[in-house]
């Protein structure tokens, strides 16, 4: 192979924020289990057509199917809500029946339920929790972690019971089994890397938006153990707390902040003044190494809401403290 | 050719999101100078991967990770090809990726737009010989050439890196 690794340094450095993340894979395995068919990834710009096209399939499909509706109402049909599994389906489809007889009143049927599942919806869950301990990473989220709801509904003749298991974090880490309520056997599961890789941080989330309220606008400033949970629980992990034998967050502090001081004071830190310096640990897994270090934003004033503009990033490791690197942030 | 499961071709799916994913996402982001497009590439490139999943755990495939830069390649060069790319002012997207942890060096990221600014053939064979350290043979064989073009490319790659990076 060739000797020259100056490309890919380069190319590793510049675009060391450009991952693969959870995401991306989240997106690809997706589209593998969607409808049993592989779906191409929506290009962003094209998705204004796609909207058109949608929309005009959406009303050539949806205008003849009111408009067959309303006659059928106005001819005393029934309207029926039709499958298995309804009750516990927001995607309810309803169909247009015409009846034998004229009736006054419209009234969706019962969903059929089940008959007599030998499985109980405890049993079907303590199945799932199994399931999941087996094949999932729980050293990330445990069971206790996940709402659980169960819905029964039949596959070809038989009944089964699906029980999905949704983060309580609401990070889109979920988990889905379905179990035969014949044998209790596990008969499929979804992947087990979308129930513990946090997919997305929704800021809109009442949830993480008490994060925010409770420890501040910027995550550097938050307690070490805050920045840990939060990273765990919507980013992976990637941060973490201090361990044994490894530099505390208040020692990588006052390493920052000497290093910075003669950078900073460039930019406009007071010659009595110490900069306000902010440790985050990043865990082996955020670093190309696997090496774990702290990355500390150092300003000439402490960060309120708005970040001051001069900032200096000492970058160390943890086990040793070394400092690595010392450079004005972009 | 012996049937696998399902479960076994997501597993192997995932082994080459985690393998390669990064390595991907990047080459294609060098390639297309673009992070959205990059992205949807990106999981294009594992997409189709996975359609012909069956080739490479069979063994017809000797080197899985030439034959999915070929895939990766490949896909930049669609996305290229789209009309709409042919319109588009894609001059540069290095300031607008997301920040590492790590400060960058000045000259790493002229190498890295040194690189972006490449002509597309000479963009191919830098990408997969100093990025992915391939061979030149299997170079060649991704990009569908003879050994001796692939070194000839290789060496007009150098010669405009070293004008462009002098220059700058």
């Amino acid at each position: 192979m060739n000797n020259d690794n100056r490309i890919r340094s380069a190319i590793d450095e510049s675009l060391s924020g450009v991952r693969f993340n959870a995401h991306d894979t989240r997106s690809v395995l997706e589209a593998m289990h969607s409808s049993g068919q592989i779906r191409r990834p929506a290009h962003r710009r094209s998705r204004l057509l796609r909207f058109a096209v949608s929309a005009a399939a959406v009303a050539v499909i949806l205008v003849p199917a009111v408009l067959f509706t309303m006659r059928a109402h106005q001819d005393g049909s029934r309207v029926t809500v039709i499958g298995g599994e309804a009750t516990a389906r927001p995607d309810l489809i309803v169909t247009a029946q015409p009846a034998a007889t004229p009736t006054p009143l419209i009234t969706p049927d019962p969903t059929p339920a089940p008959t007599a599942a030998p499985l109980s919806e405890d049993d079907a869950i303590r199945i799932v929790r199994a399931c999941f301990e087996r094949v999932c990473d729980t050293s990330v989220f445990t069971f206790e972690e996940y709402a659980v709801s169960a819905a029964y509904g039949e596959e070809g003749g038989a009944q089964i019971c699906t029980v999905t298991m949704e983060s309580i974090y609401d990070n889109g880490c979920r988990f889905t089994a379905t179990v035969s309520c014949t044998d209790g056997s596990v008969l499929r599961h979804s992947t087990p890397r979308l129930a513990t890789i946090p997919a997305y941080v929704n800021s809109e989330s009442a949830e993480v938006r008490s994060w925010y309220e409770k420890n501040g606008a910027h995550l550097m400033t938050w307690p070490q153990d805050q920045q840990a949970e939060f990273s765990r629980r919507y980013e992976g992990g990637m941060l973490r707390t201090a361990r044994d034998g490894e530099i505390t967050a208040d020692q990588a502090k006052q390493i920052a902040q000497d290093a910075s001081q003669d950078a900073l004071r460039t930019l406009g830190l007071p010659a009595d003044a110490a900069p306000a310096c902010y440790p985050m640990l990043y865990a082996e897994a955020a670093s190309g190494d696997g090496i774990a270090r702290y990355t500390v934003h150092c300003y000439a004033e402490p960060v309120s809401d708005a970040l001051p503009s001069a900032c200096v990033l000492v970058t160390l490791r943890a086990d040793s403290g070394e400092v690595e690197s010392v450079a004005a942030a972009e | 050719m012996v049937p696998y499961t399902e479960e076994e071709r997501e597993q192997m799916l995932v082994f080459l999101m985690n393998e390669y994913g990064d390595s991907v996402k990047r080459m294609c982001c060098v390639y297309l100078r673009d992070l959205s497009l990059s992205e949807d590439a990106a999981q294009e490139t594992f997409i189709k991967a996975y359609n012909h999943l069956d080739q490479l755990m069979s063994g017809e495939i000797r080197s899985e990770k030439a034959w999915l830069m070929r895939i990766a390649i490949n896909t930049c060069k669609d996305t290229l090809r789209s009309s709409w790319m042919r319109h588009v002012d894609r001059r540069q997207v290095i300031d607008t990726l997301p920040l590492s942890c790590m400060p960058r060096h000045e000259e790493n990221l002229a190498l890295t737009q040194a690189v972006m600014a490449l002509p597309q053939k000479l963009k191919d064979i830098t990408l997969l010989y100093y990025y992915q350290d391939l061979n030149l043979r299997t170079c060649a064989q991704v990009l569908n050439i003879s050994a001796p073009t692939a070194t000839r490319w290789l060496q007009q790659a150098q010669k405009k890196l070293r004008q462009y990076l002098d220059a700058d």
